[in-house]
């Protein structure tokens, strides 16, 4: 119940960390321009009337060649021309293509395909690349970036905890999430012991137990928000995982000489970018920002140059540049007010105020509906989906689906509809080129939708 | 138009195509399993499992390949980052689940984390073998092995 009470904390901060970083701006960006790539493939798929069996991981399946493709399909569907009416894209193989965009409209050739095909490969490459943390057996954690926000995230639910019901339970969180052993709770303890000056927790994977008295939340506050501020000045400390390894290894060197007593928030922040020699945050904030603009200027004139292929994929451009806007916003306030964000207490007791972040709930994977005037009530200014039932008929008064511009006062000016909107293709993405990202339930709900709306059938290749 | 089934939104109409769904059984609920059809399959796991499984010289897997697993497999499945492998191999056709289900609960002994997605090409699940009987553990892996007895 104290964590269900406070989630809405925990996952508010996730949204300002994540419009703070440039890394995840960078990387959502890449993910929508690869969809983008393969809406056209993904079109072809779905729509075909030739084809009856869909082959995922795409671009595993594409690099494969025909004789193979046929054995596969041969032995797993155990029909030897199960091949004739598979998606059969043409054979990856031969040198990478000069554009970023394929040329000409549909319907797809083969060269549009293979073009498009390589260039969604190279971007999953990156993707891939980017996901990567800090996974050296000699240092005393391995981590990667979602550790971080999550971290982060942990932090000011316990803040809010303390606020909502006491420190007596908030203490009780700190020590249930010492206790949790899952992979985030384990992380957050030993960061609130090597940054509360407690050393490392004894051996990889125990436990460690936190006297909240002792907590030095100055330190752990401004060393997250240290970690989210690196820009392409200092390629070595960008990322927010090598900005957090390199905090771990000085603390657990010189606590004092990195953080030393009596700074206030601010100060300890300017501080720790001297230390590390590093770009301080307005400059890093300035830079990050022109450099995210750059990118959607590019991709837009991209798309613009494209046509008719293209326009239909100017909502992820605005979407993009709806999260810039926002950005902005959060990036400004934290400039003019940098202990407010750092100072998990006082974010907290602000949140209110802060940029929002839409929230979609959608029931439907439960099996329930709620009514609308319940769901009026959580929530500003709800916008229904309005929803038939198995018969087919509307539902009255009753949803599975509602969207809010935000549940508190601070508004939004997030273009959420239009990323609602585009939420089918990201998962399509995911699918069918980068399935790992889809949970079991998740990919089995798709498949079952797939053969219902689409009469196919899905089927893994398993290389 | 929302629905209860959870559409996808994206006007992604309904297909000219006949429907395919007998593609993953027959009308008895079961896959069809002539005897030339040997399917892939993968068992994500941590290492210590995946080490149980390699070692099982009795599992009925042939051709067995150990593959390091991705970050992104590490958080999904809540491992240690470094400690989750994946196991490729061919089952043969016609293999009793409950057997499968007994070499999977012995290797689980040999692990803390006793918990595994098992994957072919027409299935997927996510099983915890902590505390499961070998029946159990054969109806959870069903959906996954659709070809197997």
């Amino acid at each position: 119940m104290i964590s269900i009470g406070t989630t809405l904390e925990h996952e508010l901060r996730h949204y300002h960390d994540f419009l703070l970083s440039y890394g995840s701006l960078h990387s959502y960006w890449q993910r929508a321009q690869a969809a983008m790539n393969a809406e056209p493939i993904l079109g072809h798929m779905l729509h075909d009337p030739d084809i009856d069996t869909l082959v995922f991981p795409a671009i595993e399946w594409a690099r494969t060649d025909l004789e193979k493709r046929r054995h596969y399909l041969a032995e797993a569907l155990g029909r030897p021309n199960a091949y004739e009416r598979a998606w059969a894209p043409p054979v990856l193989e031969g040198a990478k293509p000069q554009s970023s965009f394929p040329k000409g409209a549909l319907p797809l050739t083969d060269e549009t395909y293979r073009h498009s095909l390589f260039v969604i490969r190279d971007q999953l490459s990156r993707i891939e690349s980017l996901r990567g943390g800090i996974d050296n057996p000699q240092f005393p954690f391995r981590f990667t970036p979602r550790f971080v926000a999550e971290h982060s995230s942990l932090l000011v639910q316990c803040a809010s905890v303390q606020q909502t019901y006491g420190f007596e339970e908030m203490d009780l969180f700190m020590n249930r999430l010492a206790a949790d052993g899952s992979l985030y709770a384990r992380f957050f303890s030993g960061m609130v012991l090597v940054f509360s000056g407690r050393g490392l927790p004894r051996g990889r994977g125990s436990v460690a137990i936190v006297e909240t008295e002792n907590v030095d939340w100055r330190a752990l506050g401004v060393a997250v928000t240290w970690c989210f501020c690196g820009s392409a000045s200092n390629p070595e400390l960008l990322r927010p995982v090598d900005r957090m390894a390199r905090l771990i290894e000085a603390v657990v060197t010189d606590r004092k000489a990195t953080f030393p007593p009596r700074l206030g928030f601010g100060d300890l922040f300017r501080h720790l970018d001297k230390y590390f020699e590093v770009e301080t945050a307005s400059a890093a904030a300035n830079r990050n920002s022109t450099s995210l603009r750059d990118l959607l200027q590019r991709s837009a004139a991209k798309i613009v140059s494209a046509g008719g292929i293209g326009r239909q994929f100017k909502p992820l451009v605005d979407v993009f540049e709806g999260l810039l806007d926002e950005r902005d916003r959060v990036v400004a306030r934290i400039l003019e007010d940098p202990e407010g964000y750092m100072d998990v207490g006082r974010y907290v007791r602000a949140l209110p105020q802060w940029p929002q972040c839409p929230v979609s709930l959608n029931f439907a994977p439960a099996g329930i509906v709620v009514s609308k005037e319940h769901l009026a009530k959580i929530g500003n200014n709800p916008v229904f989906e309005d929803t038939v039932g198995d018969d087919g008929k509307p539902l009255d008064g009753m949803v599975v689906e509602v969207s809010y511009p935000s549940f508190l006062p601070g508004g939004s000016n997030f273009p959420w509809r239009k990323a609602k909107d585009l939420a089918d293709l990201r998962d399509l993405f995911d699918m069918f080129f980068d399935p790992q990202q889809i949970g079991v339930d998740r990919e089995n709900q798709i498949k079952r939708l797939i053969a219902e709306v689409n009469g196919k059938a899905l089927v893994r290749f398993i290389p | 138009m929302a629905t209860l089934g959870a559409t996808l939104r994206l006007g992604f109409q309904q297909s000219a195509c006949p429907n395919t769904v007998g593609i993953y059984a027959d009308a008895s609920g079961r896959h069809s399993n002539p005897e030339n059809q040997v399917p892939k399959v993968s068992i994500i796991a941590d290492s210590e499992f995946v080490g149980a499984l390699a070692d099982d010289h009795e599992l009925p897997l042939t051709q067995r390949e150990r593959v390091r697993g991705t970050v992104t497999e590490s958080e999904r499945l809540g491992f240690e980052l470094g400690s989750v492998e994946t196991m490729i191999g061919y089952i043969a056709a016609g293999i009793e689940l409950i057997v499968i289900a007994r070499h999977l609960l012995a290797a689980a002994r040999h692990s803390s984390k006793p918990k595994l997605e098992i994957a072919s090409p027409t299935g997927r699940v996510s099983v915890d073998l902590d505390g499961k009987t070998d029946y159990e553990v054969a109806e959870l892996i069903k959906a996954a092995l659709p070809f197997t007895r």
